[in-house]
């Protein structure tokens, strides 16, 4: 890994301590312009058409977060796999 | 006298990346699993048996897990020295028709969200026999792999690419 979050253009140095002789370079990106701001529309068109509701609009696992939220956080919709789920509150008992 | 030959088939081409969300990077629609398999899935397994991996049932929108929903094809119908060609089209899917004369040199005849395609065979220029092979795609992604470029400037090396927004 040289780098995380950089943008265009990106200096690599070709010489100083640590630098090897040959190096292979891979560009990687995260994220999606089409997902930003909701699913893509045959995605969306999918659910509905399955669910007949929007997925912002449904909470399919019932952990308190909408569909669309777990799809866009990469969560399972379908289970309770975010980290507010398992916190357990205790309560003292009542007399 | 001309023959009509006329192969049904479908076919796959995938050339950019579909638009779809897939933060689990298994090459699936988060969506699609959830929908079907209630979590990940393998994009190269075919869940229901019908022949079709399940990436080729995301691209043709056909179910994963209900073999008798899967692709049947072309359909030819020949009227008088019309023929047509049509095939089940799904919504937010394009398609690409392609044909050849010797099943080596192939030529887009059409393409786009289309479900059918019709061919004079009295025309002058008609050809004596033809092939058409159809293809599918979902919505091509604004998402491209960024050409990486590298130039060097003095004792550096600098890489550039295009930035797409929503991007890091």
């Amino acid at each position: 890994m040289v780098s995380t979050g950089a943008t265009s253009p990106y200096a690599v140095p070709l010489s100083g301590p640590g630098v090897p002789a040959v190096q292979y370079f891979r560009l990687k990106t995260t994220g999606s312009p089409a997902s930003a701001g909701g699913l893509d529309p045959w995605e969306e068109a999918l659910y509905v058409a399955n669910f007949g509701a929007l997925p912002a609009t449904r909470d399919s696992d019932g952990d308190g977060m909408n569909d669309l939220a777990e799809f866009q956080q990469g969560l399972q919709a379908g289970k309770k796999d975010h980290p507010a789920v398992g916190l357990v509150v205790f309560t003292p008992l009542e007399k | 006298m001309k023959k009509i030959i006329v192969i049904m088939g479908a076919c796959l081409l995938c050339c950019s990346l579909p638009a779809l969300t897939d933060l689990n990077y298994t090459g699936l629609s988060d969506v699609y699993e959830f929908i079907y398999f209630n979590g990940s899935a393998d994009p190269y397994a075919d869940a229901d048996g019908d022949g079709l991996s399940n990436y080729d049932e995301m691209v043709w929108g056909t179910s994963p897990t209900n073999a008798a929903s899967k692709v049947t094809g072309l359909s030819a119908q020949l009227t008088g020295r019309t023929l047509e060609l049509s095939w089940p089209a799904v919504p937010y899917r394009t398609y690409e028709l392609r044909a050849s004369m010797d099943l080596v040199s192939w030529q887009t005849v059409a393409s786009g969200s289309i479900s059918n395609y019709t061919e004079n065979l009295a025309a002058a220029n008609a050809p004596l026999r033809r092939f058409y092979r159809l293809s599918g795609a979902l919505p091509a992604s604004g998402t491209v792999v960024p050409r990486l470029t590298a130039t060097r400037s003095g004792q550096n090396l600098i890489l550039a690419w295009t930035a797409v927004s929503g991007q890091t």
